[in-house]
């Protein structure tokens, strides 16, 4: 954008005509300078030609930029940082000043609109960014501003203005949702917002959303039948089973509890990706969780006839988190463990205060992941083929949810694997940061240890 | 006996439900197929405990419950609810409705005695 070169180019085109008048009438009061100033005379004329020439080419680039913008779907909005006012603002923008294309005010804020500028200053220039935005965007659009002026990069975030948002980092107006972006430009002097409306788009996913968690739903009632009825032949409630239709009958109830599996998975994927899983923080003590979770994991580690070993955990870890999230966390990295541990393996939990974090480490001497793997294992269905997550009793979404947990507990997850040996998974949570309930936003509430 | 009024719009769960809870023979059991057919018949059995599908066509479990609240002695018959929908806040919503015990679909049928049972000790 050449914001700053027209009002540049319009000084040296005056002060070229001033400078030829000048050195006409020098040249009608002293003749004998005439010669020197015909000289000047001829040198302003190329000059001011070359300017002219420069100014008009550059008008057209400009008129090819603003067509550009003009042309996007999104609101474009250049602000000045200091004083917060628009440098300038593209078509779909300008649609929300209540200024028209002409320059002629419709109605709305007042806006400095002289008519003889050109198009690209047809806009509320100099007007402040709140008298044409909403005002309750204000306190959320700042965190961004300032966020963009210190650091310069990517819209860091803001607060979602609504508890419903089933998206984070969105702003609101009557009609509309928008998703914000906010970059320092022009070094540091101006801001860039741009605001993509993502109203259809989101109200496509809700439709989805909605979708999945009513099959979902819908799937548990036959199920709830099928797996009852297996349940109770099962238990020879009705009579003795020859043992051959026994070993049938377990393959079906044994999968009918692995559809469970998979309907809850989807379900609780689904409320974290919509932002309906809902987060209790509250204070809990770490080490505790462990314990709890490796006891609630018993049943599986009974099952492979696996020893368990518990380090770090012998004195509290007071940490603000939400406790039945991590457990879930931490009982889905168990049971994976134990199912790919060898017979009579070893799992290990410890936990490690450091700093603002505590680290959770689940390692286990299993058959270990291939490394070829290692990209894709917390991509959903990714983990194992169809056929080997069927006889492990997985839905294959395992890893992603506690992917997608620990990231909303503002946490990180990895591991490290050596095929043959083990697989040791981490997770790394903060001491004192939590989502604050429902909104997806991540908040410092306080620091505790 | 302890008397269980199970009201269940799904008939193979109802046929299930039954079967479980009469194995030990420690129950007795009736059973409705919507909430208008619980309450035309709860006071005549007099229920001990009322077992509550959640998601019924026309009369909720909740709004049944809180229909047969309002007849005479029924007050404080324990009421545990069977959902499809385990969120938290839904299970907590049940339980401020005035559920002893919330049961999660698909449930366990050799567990549903001893559930239905603790609800009253």
């Amino acid at each position: 954008m050449k914001i700053k070169a027209k009002p540049a180019l319009g000084v040296a085109v005056s002060g070229g005509i001033a400078l030829i008048a000048l050195a006409y009438a020098v040249s009608i009061f002293t003749p004998a300078v005439m010669p020197w100033v015909e000289v000047v005379i001829a040198a302003a004329a190329i000059s001011g030609a070359i300017l002219v020439f420069v100014m008009w080419r550059g008008r057209m680039v400009e008129g090819n930029e603003y067509a550009v913008l003009d042309a996007m779907p999104d609101e474009v909005w250049l602000i000045t940082r200091h004083t917060l006012t628009v440098s300038y603002v593209n078509a779909r923008g300008l649609k929300r000043t209540g200024f028209d294309f002409t320059g002629r005010e419709r109605s709305g804020p007042d806006c400095a609109y002289p008519e003889w500028m050109g198009r690209g200053d047809a806009t509320c220039v100099g007007t402040s960014i709140w008298k044409v935005l909403p005002t309750e965007w204000r306190g959320a659009l700042h965190v961004a501003f300032e966020g963009a002026a210190l650091e310069g990069p990517e819209f860091g975030g803001a607060e979602v203005a609504g508890q419903d948002a089933p998206r984070l980092r969105v702003l609101r107006d009557a009609d509309h949702v928008f998703e914000p972006t906010v970059r320092a430009v022009r070094g540091g002097t101006h801001i860039l917002l741009v605001l993509r409306d993502v109203t259809q788009e989101l109200a496509e996913e809700k439709v989805k959303s909605d979708f999945i968690s009513t099959v979902s739903h819908e799937m548990r009632s036959p199920l709830t039948s099928i797996k009852g009825s297996m349940g109770l032949l099962l238990s020879n409630a009705v009579g003795d089973i020859p043992p051959s239709a026994r070993g049938l009958l377990e393959i079906a109830h044994r999968n009918s509890e692995r559809l469970v599996l998979i309907i809850n998975d989807i379900l609780d994927l689904q409320k974290i990706v919509d932002g309906g899983m809902e987060f209790n923080p509250q204070q809990i003590d770490a080490a505790a969780l462990v314990h709890e979770a490796t006891a609630a994991s018993s049943f599986f580690l009974n099952r492979f006839d696996l020893e368990i070993e518990v380090c770090g955990a012998d004195r509290p870890v007071i940490i603000y988190s939400d406790p039945n999230r991590i457990i879930q966390v931490l009982g889905n990295l168990l049971s994976n463990a134990a199912k790919f541990s060898k017979p009579h393996g070893k799992i290990t939990v410890s936990l490690v205060q450091l700093g603002d974090h505590i680290t959770v480490s689940v390692r286990d001497t299993g058959v270990g992941i291939p490394a070829a793997e290692h990209a894709k294992i917390f991509a959903r269905f990714a983990d194992l083929s169809n056929s080997e997550r069927a006889r492990m009793g997985g839905s294959g979404l395992g890893l992603s949810i506690c992917k997608a947990i620990v990231e909303k507990l503002d946490g990180s997850i990895g591991f490290e694997s050596v095929e043959g040996v083990g697989t040791v998974f981490h997770i790394r949570l903060p001491c004192g940061v939590v989502e604050k309930r429902g909104t997806g936003v991540i908040e410092q509430v306080r620091h505790v240890g | 006996m302890i008397k269980v009024l199970h009201v269940e719009d799904d008939a193979d769960i109802r046929e299930i439900a039954k079967l479980a809870m009469e194995l030990s023979g420690e129950f007795e059991v009736v059973q409705c197929v919507s909430g208008p057919d619980a309450l035309a018949m709860v006071l005549a059995f007099s229920p001990d405990v009322l077992l509550l599908d959640m998601m019924m066509p026309g009369m909720t479990g909740k709004e049944t419950l809180a229909r047969i609240r309002d007849l005479p002695g029924m007050d404080q018959t324990p009421a545990v609810f069977m959902t499809a929908r385990a969120q938290a806040s839904e299970l907590e919503e049940l339980r401020a409705a005035g559920a002893v015990d919330v049961i999660s679909k698909p449930f366990d049928p050799m567990a549903l005695g001893a559930r239905v049972k603790n609800a009253i000790a």
